[in-house]
């Protein structure tokens, strides 16, 4: 400030300069506030849409490459999860530091009061709506957050954050008791860690590798501890993500019971538990190789049988036919169950020795059965499609297929729409006539 | 007798709190997808590198049964 030439004018000066630095001040604060709210409307506007598109395309990748993930582990026999490894005294400095910030979010509501023109905060608030349920990321769902509505929720996460990766930069928000609090605590968990207890590592995390990864500590604290050993991932910030490799046969021990039926299950589980639990666990899992990569294709498959050219309209009525489509539905679950179990058993671990009387059911079927289709409509669909897909390219192949085909349409047309109707349900029924037409060509 | 510079400057500043406060926001929702997709994206990377692993192995079991030709 430049300073006026007599002392009378000093004397002006003086508060005129006191003004002048009122009023510097008050634009320097405009300015920071301008600031701050471009970069809010940056980030909001521009950088989130962004980082939300990528985060679809990663997505979409992750879904390109997920096949391939279930293919290696199914041929290491398996399972690969990623989960995510939280120092445990995050909780415990959470709620504390949340109870600060709490209190300094009264005073910070205070004064936001004043300040109702910024950036319209409803508009905000909305983008994240959605992103919120979506990402159940570990820092949202800590009790911390869950807690404090407004102003404390930011930095009650941001020092989690910094907590989490180290000692010493928690020490600056929380009391020296606090700090010593959570020394003890580090060094117990350092020893939980270094006792490996076998139970539970395969529970927490088999079935459900992407959700084991988002709960934080708060859930899976003791079981991150325990297995340490997994190989490192990523170290990231506060988080360290690994990897736990669990054999298949872990799973198939423990579900067994719930899928197999007793009727076969007798038989199979005794001597080929290693199918049987397969499957079992294929059911649950994702990530089970065999049944999700057939899965997505049975789908594909089924509308090209459907359009067909020999099918055509009377595809749909075939099925109520003759008293072939009778006998089927309950054979033929028996069969297409049957197969299951022997298709897995051959090509999994030759373990299909186990259920004789439904190989000798299924045998004529399995020599038509394709395998992957049969494994894939396994975990999913009932045996129903199975047939489905197995026969047409046989049929196909064969004119006496065809020609049976052509037989049965002139009795359905015959027989007009009645049958048709009650039967709607038994889509499947048409592939087992073929089936069974089919056998017979062959015996 | 409060100036009315100083009511200026508290309302101001109760404004830029209010502000720090919604772009705090905004970064934590902006970190939060982040780490989701990096989550996301480590399973990718998982397969990345079992795809690797299973290319050197190949590229040495060739190269060990001097079954390797250079494509065509």
């Amino acid at each position: 400030m430049a300073r006026p030439h007599s002392a009378a004018a000093r004397n002006l000066t003086l508060t005129e300069e006191l003004e002048k630095l009122e009023q510097s001040i008050t634009l320097t604060l405009q300015e920071i506030d301008h600031n701050f709210s471009k970069a809010h409307r940056i980030v909001t506007s521009s950088i989130l849409p962004i980082v939300e598109q990528y985060g679809e395309h990663s997505k979409a990748v992750w879904e390109g490459s997920k096949f391939w993930k279930t293919f290696f582990e199914q041929s290491a026999n398996i399972t690969l999860n990623t989960y995510s490894e939280d120092p445990v005294e995050a909780d415990t400095t959470n709620d504390e530091l949340e109870q600060k910030l709490a209190q300094e979010g009264e005073s910070y509501g205070s004064l936001s009061l004043h300040g109702d023109e910024t950036v319209s905060s409803s508009r905000i608030e909305h983008p994240y709506g959605p992103d919120n349920p979506e990402t159940d990321s570990s820092l949202l769902d800590s009790p911390s957050v869950a807690g404090a509505q407004s102003t404390p929720r930011a930095p009650s996460n941001t020092k989690l954050m910094d907590q989490d990766a180290g000692a010493p930069t928690f020490a600056e928000y929380s009391s020296p008791y606090e700090s010593l609090r959570s020394q003890v605590e580090h060094s117990p968990e350092i020893n939980h860690s270094k006792h490996p207890q076998p139970i539970t590592p395969g529970k927490n995390r088999v079935a459900f590798p992407d959700t084991s990864m988002t709960p934080p500590s708060a859930y899976l604290p003791s079981a991150q501890r325990r297995a340490n050993q997994d190989t490192l991932l990523h170290r990231v910030l506060d988080k360290t993500y690994r990897i736990q490799a669990t054999p298949h046969t872990q799973r198939k021990s423990r579900h067994p019971a719930p899928h197999q039926p007793a009727a076969r299950g007798g038989g199979g589980a005794t001597e080929t538990p290693v199918t049987a639990t397969r499957t079992a666990a294929s059911r649950f899992l994702d990530s089970s190789p065999l049944d999700s990569s057939p899965s997505e294709e049975a789908p594909q498959l089924r509308p090209e049988i459907f359009s067909s050219p020999m099918k055509g309209r009377a595809a749909a009525r075939t099925p109520r036919t003759p008293g072939v489509s009778v006998q089927t539905p309950a054979a033929k679950r028996d069969i297409a169950s049957a197969r299951r179990q022997t298709g897995f058993g051959a090509r999994g671990e030759g373990g299909g020795g186990g259920e004789r009387t439904i190989q000798t059911l299924s045998r004529a079927w399995d020599s038509d059965s394709d395998d992957e289709f049969g494994d894939g409509l396994e975990g999913m669909s009932p045996p129903k499609t199975m047939q489905f897909v197995v026969p047409q390219g046989r049929l196909l192949q064969t004119p006496a297929r065809e020609a049976s085909k052509r037989i049965v349409e002139d009795l359905l047309l015959t027989a007009g729409g009645d049958i048709t109707d009650e039967m709607a349900a038994e889509e499947d029924s048409p592939s087992v006539v073929k089936r069974n037409q089919e056998l017979d060509d062959s015996f | 007798m409060e100036s009315p510079h100083e009511h200026q400057q508290s309302l101001l500043l109760g404004r830029i709190i209010n502000n720090v406060e919604k772009l705090n926001e905004a970064v934590m929702a902006l970190n939060k997808s982040l780490q989701d997709i990096n989550v996301q994206n480590m399973n990718v990377e998982l397969v990345a590198q079992m795809f690797k692993n299973y290319q050197s192995n190949v590229l040495f079991h060739l190269e060990a049964t001097d079954s390797l030709k250079e494509p065509s």
